[in-house]
């Protein structure tokens, strides 16, 4: 996959940011899109920016959390393009014009290529050019 | 009321630098303006603390580490001192700054002994099952249901099971204490409109003559008293169909409550279901299924967002 996205240019990646096991993307308009790796097939949970079909959610101020079995994931807030997790302990990712922030860190004008994963965030830590994981489900739509 | 936080609810999955999570921030401005007051636990500071000192470390070792790799390069640093620049929030302060009061709660000698036969005797809202002890847990149990009786009830903010499970019910009943597993359950709690809830009462309020002049026992006068627990699903013909306990006035001195679901199509909604419907607790009422004009619709937008994704992930 070749994308720009959150001022940073990923080439020949297979998951240009991975948060937890989702995918999270960012299409031409500039609307994100999440994915959830952690079943035997991908889901997407967030499609260019809104809930995606099936997915339960609940309203809040400035955007939805998406909810699974009665448990709350993470929350979406569109107009900032932030991603905090609420059940799921992530760092908040947050896809600005000029950067990809991630907890306090803050990535911008890079460039990342031939990796499995591009950006990685887990509950350790967050790494820039990673293998990708075992036991993900395959990136497809 | 007091608000007690277990740290599983500050969303403090990162360095905190000078403001809180947002969520957190935006909720203790609703409180501080309904005259609510936060307490939290000794036990909720020193987690917290811990999990923030682990950020500052990185951080501190990430500054380190840029100073040797430009040092390597011959690039001149100026001195300083990471430690100078990163500093551990202090919570308290950070609560108290949204102008709402706050106090830090230590346990008692007897929150202590309460706690520690609980873990030992492996009593309840301790897990059965489980070899952990899970003593701070019991601790912040044990000084929320003291807080609540002192203060004749009081709400306390936390995903853990050991607060959550049913296993606590009776006794934070007996004690005044109601738990909340989210944000959004404590504005219900606390009488706080939420977003979802806003959005629900202006759905009703677009076909309210018809629920009026429906087999619901509602008549005019009615009004809707409060929307609970809503889930929204987003089907894919376009739609939304949200999902929520429902309570009414019925305006003839009653109270009505359901289990409502609505489908929706650009702020127009076209089926109603109220589902177990009580009056004053008693079901008596049969399902209720209202149907309208179904608006046009387009699955356009749907199918451009998707196609987006699809040309994104082959490129």
């Amino acid at each position: 996959m070749n994308l720009n996205m959150g001022n940073q240019r990923f080439e020949n990646v297979e998951i240009p940011l991975l948060w937890g096991k989702r995918a999270i993307l960012e299409d031409k308009k500039g609307r994100i899109s999440i994915i959830s790796l952690e079943g035997a097939e991908a889901v997407i949970e967030v499609l260019g920016s809104k809930p995606a079909p099936n997915i339960q959610y609940e309203l809040i101020k400035d955007g939805f959390k998406i909810i699974m079995n009665g448990q709350e994931l993470y929350s979406f807030s569109p107009g900032g393009r932030i991603i905090t997790g609420l059940s799921l302990k992530l760092p908040e990712c947050e896809i600005q014009s000029t950067g990809i922030r991630v907890g306090s860190n803050m990535f911008s004008g890079n460039m990342i290529m031939g990796f499995g994963v591009g950006i990685v965030v887990d509950e350790r830590g967050i790494g820039v050019g990673a293998p990708l994981p075992e036991g993900l489900a395959k990136l497809v739509v | 009321m007091k608000i007690l936080f277990n740290s599983d609810l500050l969303f403090a999955t990162s360095l905190i630098k000078d403001k809180l999570p947002r969520q957190v921030f935006d909720f203790l401005l609703g409180c501080r303006d309904k005259g609510h007051e936060i307490v939290i636990p000794l036990t909720t500071l020193l987690e917290f603390n811990k999990k923030q000192n682990e950020f500052v470390n990185k951080e501190i070792a990430a500054l380190n580490s840029a100073r040797s790799k430009l040092t390597d390069y011959g690039i001149k640093v100026e001195e300083f001192k990471p430690s100078d620049l990163v500093k551990p929030p202090d919570l308290i302060q950070l609560i108290k700054a949204t102008g709402i009061s706050c106090v830090l709660e230590e346990p008692t000698k007897n929150d202590y002994e309460n706690a520690h036969r609980r873990a030992c005797l492996k009593e309840s809202p301790h897990p059965p099952d489980t070899k952990s002890d899970e003593m701070r847990d019991l601790v912040i149990w044990e000084i929320s249901l003291r807080v609540a009786k002192e203060n004749s009830g009081a709400i306390l903010m936390s995903r853990d099971e050991v607060h959550i499970h049913h296993r606590g019910d009776k006794e934070a009943s007996e004690y005044g204490l109601i738990r909340c597993n989210s944000i959004e359950r404590a504005y219900e709690s606390l009488s706080i409109e939420t977003v979802s809830a806003q959005i629900i009462k202006k759905l009703i309020g677009k076909v309210w003559n018809e629920i009026i002049d429906s087999t619901l026992p509602i008549v005019d006068g009615g009004q809707v008293v409060s929307i609970t627990n809503p889930i929204f699903i987003n089907t894919d013909r376009e739609s939304s169909i949200v999902t929520c306990n429902a309570n009414f006035h019925t305006g003839n001195g009653k109270e009505l409550s359901s289990l409502l679901s609505i489908e929706f199509a650009d702020d127009h909604p076209f089926v109603f279901k109220f589902k177990d419907i009580k009056i004053n607790d008693t079901s008596s009422v049969e399902d209720v299924i209202l149907n309208f004009e179904k608006p046009v619709v387009s699955d356009a937008d749907l199918n451009e967002r998707l196609n987006n994704l699809k040309e994104l992930m082959r490129g």
